[in-house]
């Protein structure tokens, strides 16, 4: 069967664009959708791994760049041959529904990626779009071959017609417009909030109610974060306010969650002993059982994908273990530290800290643990921890390390599973003593928390940063203080520029939510030290 | 066209076939190219099992002992004067023995006593043997060795049996003391007998 051979150079630019573009978009996209669709990793074997948020970005970036040039040159009829009336009806069909779904997946990652909007809904319509775009690739190119054979493959790499002054304005047009988009949003890609300057005097005490008159004239911000395990549809918005005096920063983030999640890994006895209640937690991602988190990354590299740290898949750096999830590591593949402080209702909330770690360079891999963690580090510390209350970690079943001195102890625990009420799910080392089986006499189904606080709290490096958050009506409201500069060589310093991210996890190990540009700090004078 | 749409089907399902033959791919347990854990009979166990009790070192075909929260006399939180009999301080550690506070010589006493791991030949450490256990690359704020074998380690110092070691400064008055290792910085010190230090027991097969 003949085929219409008769395609433009601008055509046969643009198609391939959009080709190879496609894909990088498709592939990349399906990478990081395997975050929250954990199906997509059967075709593990056919995405990219490692850092791929900038070929996704840019690609998009191109795409819409594309988009604009073709909507602008088939309003102005300036494109060749960019009709189908020539095509068969079938294959007009299919045309006309695959520019719908990438009309429609590049509009909604340029809203995803602004993050103005409730993205649960978008980011949905973006990852179904890209399913429909994968389909139509398929139609389009199957029924093309089918109907008429390898041969209909030359029609897309050879152009027969020159049409210098359409052809030059298409492609002028489209690579100004790339290159415009680029240079814009690779310079402008940031939400931007005012630390406001507060007196050394003005006292803001981390109670977790920002009720102080220095917060209320403070500048607030929403950003939409998403894509987490649970909440409403995996989205929470997080406002934030900052402030600063002469030695510390200090910020309130509230953001929404329908449960207060304090039950971390509970232990149970059953007729075989004492087991974890868990749902996941074997291969550290734990969706159910688990306390509320809250984290902030710090970064002066301001780049996507979390300051360049996600890198994504099974097995992100080929000469390290893979991870058990699927998900990808956090690492740094340059020198620069990224801060984290990760605030966890049960493990640090009654210490009145956040945990400070950092994600720096991936670690050597250390026989023995099960789980690497690539750059994903914590601060050193001179004592105080919480641990956990099993001598030895296994699904079928533990064996707690302490018991309590006096077993009514537990009764206050008998009635709270599966409800959320604010008892305190840790228990304080010193008043539980070591286990002893022959005093291990507590009924099946008896309930015991699993988190032991071995002191008060963390001491040195570790303990840099302070926080409380209290959880009211479904919101959880958390103070967050630090000195602006710590001289730790695992802490970031503030100063004007800086880069923050938010996550915030739902009774979720691993599974927190996200959003795209980073916050922007922007302090109301420049630091003295 | 029949023909064609079997290619284009065949495309389709060698792809997911690819897809079903590589699903991904677990961590799997890497036996360390030295250390190999033993539980309390001694029997060696997997890199990620636990609890165990003992330390085998390939390399120096040394066994060590390995510290627990529990509270007994292999506790982290132990700590013992030198003392062997003769030479050191006796009963200078704050745990209790039913003979008293501890020294080093209660410990190896009820580890041989109670063949720790199944070996009756527990002794206090060489500087140079326990200075075997350093590693170059600790996580920030771990103690120089790897952890993940030997938890509950304190970053302080640990006895070694290398004594009569004249003592420097401070406490040259008091004569000799015996070497220690510290495993928050893998230095080494000499230390007054009395001083409570940790202790890391080693035994050869």
């Amino acid at each position: 069967m003949a085929i219409n051979n008769k395609k433009p150079f601008s055509w046969v630019v643009l198609h391939l664009a959009i080709i190879g573009l496609t894909l990088i978009s498709l592939l990349t996209g399906l990478r990081i959708a395997s975050l929250s669709h954990s199906e997509i990793l059967f075709f593990n074997l056919l995405l990219p791994q490692g850092y791929i948020h900038d070929l996704h970005f840019y690609s998009g970036l191109s795409l819409l760049a594309i988009l604009v040039v073709y909507v602008i040159s088939f309003f102005a009829s300036l494109s060749a041959n960019n009709n189908t009336k020539n095509i068969r009806i079938f294959h007009r069909f299919v045309i006309y529904f695959g520019r719908l779904v990438l009309s429609i997946s590049i509009l909604t990652g340029v809203l995803i990626y602004m993050g103005l909007f409730a993205s649960s809904l978008l980011v949905q319509v973006h990852y179904y779009s890209a399913l429909f775009l994968l389909g139509y690739i398929i139609l389009h190119i199957g029924a093309h071959f089918i109907q008429y054979g390898i041969k209909v493959f030359g029609v897309i790499f050879y152009p027969n017609k020159f049409i210098f002054k359409k052809d030059f304005i298409v492609l002028f047009s489209l690579v100004f417009l790339a290159s415009g988009l680029i240079f814009l949003s690779a310079n402008k890609s940031y939400h931007n909030l005012l630390v406001k300057l507060i007196p050394i005097e003005t006292f803001i005490n981390i109670d977790g109610y920002a009720n102080e008159r220095a917060w209320k004239d403070a500048q607030e911000i929403a950003i939409h974060t998403f894509s987490g395990a649970n909440f409403n549809d995996g989205q929470t918005k997080v406002t934030i306010k900052a402030m600063q005096n002469s030695e510390a920063i200090f910020f309130h983030f509230s953001w929404e969650d329908p449960t207060e999640s304090l039950q971390h890994l509970p232990l149970i006895k059953t007729k075989n002993g004492w087991k974890i209640i868990e749902k996941g937690f074997n291969h550290f991602n734990e969706k159910l059982h688990y306390e509320d988190k809250f984290a902030l990354m710090i970064s002066t590299n301001c780049e996507l994908g979390a300051s360049k740290t996600a890198h994504l898949g099974p097995k992100p750096l080929h000469d390290k273990p893979p991870n058990w999830h699927g998900k990808g590591y956090h690492y740094a593949q340059d020198a620069t530290l990224r801060d984290l402080w990760h605030w966890k209702a049960v493990r640090t909330n009654n210490m009145k800290l956040a945990d400070d770690n950092f994600i720096s360079k991936p670690d050597f891999v250390r026989s023995g643990l099960r789980r690497y963690s690539a750059g994903y580090q914590v601060d050193s510390k001179d004592s105080g921890s919480y641990d956990a209350n099993w001598q030895w970690y296994s699904p079928q079943g533990i064996i707690p390390k302490l018991l309590p001195r006096n077993p009514s102890e537990l009764d206050i625990y008998k009635k709270d599973i599966g409800k959320n009420s604010n008892i305190n799910w840790y228990i304080p080392w010193f008043d539980y003593q070591i286990y002893n089986a022959k005093k291990d006499n507590y009924p099946i189904g008896t309930l015991m928390p699993s988190v032991l606080y071995t002191s008060n709290r963390f001491e040195g490096d570790r303990a840099n940063v302070r926080a409380y958050a209290t959880w009211d009506q479904g919101v959880w409201s958390l103070e967050i203080s630090r000195n602006l500069n710590t001289n730790s060589p695992h802490d970031v310093k503030f100063s004007d520029g800086v880069c923050i991210w938010v996550a915030a996890f739902d009774h979720a190990q691993v599974e927190h939510t996200r959003h795209v540009m980073p916050i922007r700090l922007h302090f109301s004078e420049p630091n003295n030290d | 066209m029949i023909k064609r749409s079997f290619i284009v089907l065949l495309i389709i399902a060698g792809v997911i076939l690819i897809a079903k033959l590589n699903p991904i791919s677990l961590p799997k347990s890497n036996p360390d190219n030295r250390l190999i854990k033993l539980n309390s009979d001694g029997e060696p166990i997997n890199a990620w099992a636990g609890p165990w009790s003992c330390v085998y070192d390939k390399k120096t075909k040394l066994t060590w002992e390995v510290k627990s929260y529990k509270e007994d006399i292999y506790s982290r939180e132990c700590s013992f004067s030198w003392y062997n009999g003769k030479v050191g301080t006796k009963r200078g550690g704050n745990c209790y023995t039913n003979s008293g506070k501890s020294d080093t010589s209660d410990l190896i006493k009820i580890a041989n006593n109670e063949q720790l791991c199944g070996l009756k030949k527990w002794r206090l450490p060489t500087k140079y043997e326990l200075q075997t256990l350093f590693i170059n690359n600790p996580k920030p704020g771990d103690p120089y060795l790897s952890v993940a074998y030997f938890p509950y380690t304190a970053k302080a110092a640990y006895w070694t049996s290398d004594i009569n070691k004249k003592l420097h400064g401070h406490f040259s008055y008091l004569g000799n003391g015996a070497e220690s290792v510290n495993f928050k910085d893998a230095s080494n010190a000499t230390m007054p007998y009395r001083n409570a230090a940790f202790v890391r027991l080693v035994a050869k097969n």
